[in-house]
């Protein structure tokens, strides 16, 4: 049986094979090459990614008062392309979020998809752009971090940016361990857009530690009241303090001002936001004759008995002449600290070698970092002994050509309340996590000195409060140790150390208190007066006083 | 038997059906009401968080201790026991049928008994 087709019936045939086989062909592009492309479109039009944020950690007292949390809060934005009258819905952001209109309109006239109209708004202000029902706005959720004390500790706890990422202080120190991990959850989206939790795979998120700390925010808050009154009273630039266990290096408290609200970060200067007990190196002045009365004592060269002869104020030296503040005769070992004779304290030096007073030096760290866990410590200056010059022998004894940070000058007053003991200032002492608390190691301290010697001269630096320089820190009934500190500022315009500009300092502690306490204080540039005795002493007094009855309170 | 089986195969099939398909249906509602609850839950929790920020912000340790010199307040010393001469208030029972049985069957009498005098006044 033979079939004739007509030429016509087979180009037809072939057309529609030809089409197809073209149909066929794309159905295989879009079905093998094109697959991922349109199942991951599918997808999306489906599914949607919500982020479940790992909330970062929080920080707290030692009496587990919160001193900086993170919150839920919500970010606004808006869809350019859905916006009909721009003009209406900048009027509306303009009243409610209190933003510039010509910066609303200029971003809401982009040719974008997504503009940020504002982060981290109030929940009052949440509520008043939703019950605009404005098209094309939509919200975020986020988290702000707060600081429900405020100015309290700043510098100590620093900050966080937008984004929670540590900026500063202990938000920064402890960064891995405050940051937490974000978690995700696929759900299914329905015709409206709205989610359906409906078999979600979750990534579960993280949440940062916690971070115990070894201040008080109570007695920091008596430690900045009093920091600010001396230094508004006495006109001075800035000022510092630092409370600290002698036994085991634990701060309580670590003040300085000027301070900040870390709440209002726009309205911060960033000389604010400077940790100056750690950051700042100065020279110490008078306060770091107690190196040189730990090295006497322990080398048990002299007895209190002993005598120098002060030189009636006035004692050449190579290079410079040293004058003391008061022209003395003779002074005994102990007359010598209790009235802080430059002449003596060289004299004593000199008596002990450069060698020896330098090893001294080494001994309690100057020049080293003193180990706290809070990042942007200064080290200090400290000049290897091959490299003094005939000066540095006699003037490095009475504070001067060296640089130190205020923690450095309070741990080697520890070593004196503690019988010996070089500790490890530390803010941080436990990190929890779900439930969990490990307490963080604490560095062991460094036996430096015998205890006998530390007691010798303990005894002399009680002297010093109760006879000497720093009579306007004692404590009545109370037995405080310390030295005041009065040095001249370095003026680098004229070369040398200038008549107006000081540093007022005193460093002492409680040594009949359990545990001892050391406190120490610095005062930049005071106006009204400028001795350590006058300006930094009764700053200590008052703390003191505050501590002993908050800590002996506790304790009963 | 063979006339009946026409009769009652799909009902047999459309059973089965029907409840898996009240099932799935079943799923989608849950999974409307979680996902309802897990809004509000986060709603509840930024309220908590901002009543929380609104209190904070009010009640700062620096707040409290300026109130605190303000009225001269000073703590009672801890070893100042201060005692309380509190009557014993007389018991109303209430009218819950359920509750007075547990409160006879396990003798919890304290809590439920407050709660129910509560009630009652």
């Amino acid at each position: 049986m033979s079939r004739k087709y007509s030429k016509r019936t087979i180009s037809v045939y072939l057309s529609f094979v030809i089409l197809l086989f073209l149909i066929c062909t794309r159905i295989f592009y879009l079905q093998v090459f094109r697959r991922n492309f349109f199942q991951n479109l599918a997808q999306d039009q489906r599914y949607r990614l919500i982020n479940l944020q790992g909330k970062r950690g929080d920080i707290l007292d030692r009496q587990r008062r919160i001193l900086a949390k993170s919150i839920s809060c919500y970010s606004v934005f808006a869809d350019p392309a859905l916006i009909d009258n721009p003009e209406a819905t900048a009027e509306a952001f303009s009243i409610n979020l209190d933003l510039s209109k010509e910066i609303l309109l200029f971003n809401l006239r982009k040719k974008k998809r997504f503009v940020w109209i504002k982060r981290k708004i109030s929940w009052e202000e949440k509520e008043k752009i939703k019950a605009l029902k404005l098209d094309g706005v939509g919200f975020i959720r986020e988290e702000k971090r707060f600081y429900p004390q405020g100015n309290l500790s700043a510098a100590v706890i620093g900050i966080a940016n937008i984004d929670n990422q540590g900026l500063e202080g202990l938000e920064l120190g402890y960064n891995d361990y405050l940051s937490g991990k974000d978690g995700w959850v696929r759900v299914l989206k329905d015709s409206a857009s709205r989610e359906i939790i409906l078999s979600p795979q979750i990534i579960t998120p993280q949440e940062g530690a916690d971070i115990i700390l070894s201040l008080d925010a109570q007695i920091q808050y008596w430690v900045e009241e009093y920091l600010e009154g001396t230094i508004k009273s006495f006109k001075a630039g800035s000022g510092s303090v630092v409370v600290m266990n002698a036994l085991n290096g634990e701060v309580l408290a670590l003040a300085n001002y000027p301070s900040f609200n870390p709440n209002e970060l726009g309205k911060v200067l960033p000389k604010q936001m400077r940790n100056r007990a750690v950051a700042d190196i100065f020279e110490p002045g008078s306060v770091f004759k107690v190196v040189t009365l730990l090295a006497a004592v322990n080398e048990d060269k002299f007895t209190d008995q002993d005598k120098f002869f002060c030189e009636n104020g006035k004692f050449k030296i190579p290079g410079t002449i040293l004058h003391d503040w008061k022209s003395y005769g003779e002074l005994s070992f102990r007359e010598v600290f209790m009235k802080s004779s430059n002449i003596g304290v060289a004299k004593i030096a000199q008596a002990l070698t450069p060698d020896v007073f330098s090893s001294y030096l080494k001994r309690l760290e100057f020049g080293c970092l003193s180990g706290i866990d809070l990042p942007a410590e200064a080290k200090g200056l400290l000049k290897p002994i091959d490299k003094w010059s005939r000066t540095s022998a006699f003037i490095i004894p009475i504070g001067q050509e060296i640089g130190v940070n205020l923690l450095q000058l309070a741990r080697t007053f520890a070593v004196v309340a503690n019988g010996g003991y070089l500790v490890t200032p530390h803010l941080v002492t436990s990190i929890c996590s779900q439930g969990f608390c490990e307490s963080v190691p604490i560095k062991d301290r460094k036996k430096i000195i015998p205890t006998s010697a530390a007691d010798r001269a303990k005894e002399i630096l009680i002297s010093v409060v109760s006879e000497g320089t720093g009579k306007r820190a004692q404590v009545k009934g109370r037995k405080i140790g310390g030295k005041t500190g009065t040095a001249q500022k370095y003026d680098s315009k004229i070369k040398r150390y200038s008549f107006s500009k000081y540093r007022a300092t005193f460093v002492g502690f409680i040594a009949d208190l359990n545990p001892p306490i050391v406190i120490g204080v610095t005062i930049d540039e005071p106006k009204r007066s400028h001795f350590g005795g006058v300006v930094a002493a009764p700053v200590f007094k008052n703390i003191a006083q505050k501590v002993i009855s908050y800590i002996e309170g506790a304790g009963n | 038997m063979k006339k009946i089986l026409p009769l009652i195969l799909p009902v047999l099939i459309f059973l089965p059906v029907l409840l898996y398909l009240h099932q799935k249906v079943q799923l989608y509602v849950e999974a409307y009401r979680l996902s309802n609850s897990f809004s509000y839950h986060k709603e509840l929790i930024d309220k908590r968080d901002y009543l929380m920020y609104n209190f904070s912000k009010e009640a700062t340790l620096a707040k409290v201790n300026q109130w605190a010199s303000l009225k001269d307040f000073t703590p009672v010393d801890k070893g100042r026991v201060m005692a309380l001469n509190i009557k014993r208030q007389p018991q109303i029972i209430g009218n819950n049928k359920i509750a007075l049985f547990f409160d006879r069957v396990l003798r919890a009498s304290t809590p439920t008994s407050t709660a129910l005098a509560k009630d009652k006044r």
